[in-house]
């Protein structure tokens, strides 16, 4: 099969875990794509599987998870094909990964000018100590006061600061492809805004690829090129940012929209019946069909496939095309 | 007059810190002289970032803990001043929800005692059956159904749960509730059902709320008056629609200016956002928020600027208000 993007290419990706309670499908088909240089949001609620899905990416998918199907074509290679060993060397190398929760994502006993300076003396295979002068650099590309904030331990820092060093430790390596998941839920709002436009300041200058996993409509709408919805495991729609904020089509999106608040448009706030439902017993058919306005019988019984119906716009549902929306 | 359900004067509530026999005792000022009053049946909204003291403050009002000084008037009386046996009358009218409904419902008891419980303390000797018959009344009422009462809180989504925690907030009857960040913890789809209940059972009841949170789109949503909190203070009040139309201090223009907007058509012109909110334990002289303002002259650290009327009801704490 062809490539769909020239950086990215999931497809037919199913992740499960094991549990007590039964076997979660957290993931059941799910199709992704990215060009070079793009950036793409992954939004959708609690347990959609955004998460998941970019911890696949990096193969991170660890016991009692395990990724069933699915084939994770990153730059030409299949990763799915890769020995662990192999994936080591794409890590923290070629793409890599920035958390929601900061402080717990850094070694607690090891300072900040370690923790880059081991990053980047990775890639360039030498010793860590040579690195310090690079990783200086690196806090001060980041707008941090690098004298200073080499020598902190991560609970010196505030959530803005740690953020930052993630940041750091996220792009020294110059990745391809850099996710980001949640990066800034954890953060106050004024400091959600600096932490963002300093990630668009510095993406944009060096031009790789971004995956911002969120679960928030505006960040996505202001940070991103295009964006993939996911619901219950499954991807949805995928468009450019202004194609899906002004005409989405796939019901639940159009739901999705429509529930956030916004200053200014009080009024228009809809909310979408029902829960999500249980993974361990996922319903048949599209997993969205119980809360559907537009639900018709063939979604009961067969997972609707993932198609382009109009150039660059995909979605997942049979009919969508009845004008009912989201509107209860 | 404006009939008011709660007056709150020159409130504080100051934390002592670990003193040592080299130290003087030092206090973080989580609230420190905040006065509004709630007009009855509105929605007050007091917004602010981490370390502001909103939360403190709400646990104040309600005495969850014990103010430093000030007044809390309601119904001509300084709640503050009440013997704990005076109070029970007001622990019956005001109500609490807390942020996270998966901490503050007890996970070993059934609906119905987690929300029964308050009826059997305020209404000694009152049968079961009738607590049963009002527990059914309130489950209904936050959209849920009357066999819910006999299943324990880890059976109920998030959403589910707030319900109950809202359930077991108006059993009583209360006239005033105090939201602490009520929807933070839960999707947008969800929080956009529960935001909806607390508007239609605040008119149903009528009910007035301090409603405490972070997310300025939500009070938009759901809020009369606003105030906005910034290190222990508030720096501007006044009704939402001025507050948000013409924000008249710097901290709340930023506030209005950082929430990103889920609309890729419009491009706002981002205010830089200079530093951090500093350490409560050592708050800035002057105007705490000189820091980090954009506005900043030398007045602004050492001279704490006094509030000003901006227009009717609308107050501003700044030496350069923007209105």
């Amino acid at each position: 099969m062809e490539a769909r993007a020239n950086l990215l290419d999931v497809s037919n990706l199913n992740v499960v875990f094991y549990t007590y309670r039964g076997v979660i499908k957290a993931l059941n088909g799910v199709e992704l794509w990215m060009n070079k240089g793009e950036r793409l949001g992954v939004v959708g609620e609690t347990g959609c599987g955004k998460s998941v899905t970019s911890k696949s990416v990096m193969r991170l998918i660890e016991e009692p998870g395990e990724i069933l199907s699915g084939d994770i074509i990153f730059d030409g290679r299949n990763l799915m094909d890769l020995s662990e060993a192999e994936m080591r060397k794409i890590r923290g190398n070629e793409m890599s990964i920035i958390f929601q929760e900061p402080v717990s994502a850094l070694n607690p006993v090891m300072n900040v000018g370690f923790q880059i300076a081991e990053v980047i003396a990775k890639k360039k295979n030498t010793r860590i100590k040579k690195q310090y002068p690079a990783a200086a650099e690196m806090l001060e590309f980041v707008g941090l006061d690098s004298e200073r904030v080499m020598k902190m331990y991560p609970h010196e820092l505030s959530g803005g600061m740690a953020q930052r060093v993630m940041i750091a430790m996220g792009l020294a390596p110059q990745p391809k492809l850099l996710i980001a998941d949640e990066p800034t839920s954890s953060l106050d709002v004024t400091i959600q805004s600096q932490i963002l436009s300093l990630l668009d300041d510095l993406v944009s200058e060096l031009g790789n690829a971004v995956m911002l996993i969120s679960h928030d409509m505006g960040v996505v709408a202001e940070f991103c090129d295009k964006v993939l919805v996911m619901y219950a495991g499954n991807s949805v729609e995928y468009a450019s940012v202004k194609n899906l904020f002004r005409n989405p089509i796939h019901p639940y999106t159009k739901g999705l929209l429509k529930a956030v608040p916004r200053i200014g448009r009080i009024d228009e706030l809809k909310a979408i019946k029902g829960t999500v439902p249980d993974l361990v017993d996922p319903p048949l058919g599209c997993r969205f069909h119980k809360r559907c306005p537009n639900v018709i019988d063939i979604c009961k019984v067969e997972l609707p496939p993932f198609e382009e119906i109009e150039p660059d716009h995909y979605v997942a549902c049979y009919n969508y095309s009845s004008d009912k929306g989201g509107d209860q | 007059m404006q009939d008011y359900i709660m007056e709150i004067k020159n409130l504080k509530k100051y934390f002592k810190l670990k003193e040592n026999i080299f130290s003087k005792a030092k206090y973080v000022r989580a609230v420190d002289d905040v006065t509004f009053s709630v007009p009855r049946g509105s929605t007050y909204a007091v917004v602010g970032e981490s370390g502001s003291g909103k939360t403190t403050l709400g646990r104040t009002i309600l005495r969850l803990i014990d103010a430093s000084a000030g007044e809390i008037i309601m119904d001509n009386k300084n709640v503050l001043d009440l013997s704990k046996k005076e109070f029970m009358e007001y622990r019956r009218k005001m109500q609490m929800v807390f942020q996270d409904p998966y901490n503050s419902l007890h996970p070993k008891k059934l609906v119905k005692t987690i929300i029964g419980e308050g009826m059997k303390i305020h209404f000694k000797g009152i049968k079961e059956t009738e607590i049963r018959k009002r527990i059914a009344e309130v489950l209904n009422e936050v959209g849920l159904r009357e066999e819910h009462m006999f299943r324990y809180p880890h059976e109920f989504s998030g959403g589910q749960r707030q319900r109950i925690a809202f359930a077991r907030a108006i059993i009583l009857n209360p006239n005033f509730i105090v939201l602490d960040e009520p929807t933070s913890a839960l999707d947008v789809s969800v929080q956009a059902m529960v935001l909806k209940m607390l508007k239609d059972i605040k008119k149903r009841e009528d009910l007035s709320y301090l409603f405490i949170t972070h997310d300025l789109s939500v009070v938009d949503y759901l809020a009369d008056h606003v105030a906005v909190m910034y290190l222990g203070e508030i720096v501007e009040k006044g009704p939402k629609s001025k507050v948000f139309n013409n924000p008249a201090h710097p901290y709340t223009e930023l506030l209005l200016n950082s929430n990103p907007i889920p609309d890729p058509f419009t491009d706002r012109e981002r205010i830089e956002v200079k530093g951090e909110v500093p350490n409560p334990i050592n708050p800035p002289s002057g105007c705490r928020f000189h820091t980090r303002c954009r506005y900043a002259e030398n007045i602004c650290s050492e001279k704490k600027p006094e509030e000003e009327i901006v227009s009717e009801e609308h107050t501003n704490r700044c030496h350069f208000s923007l209105v």
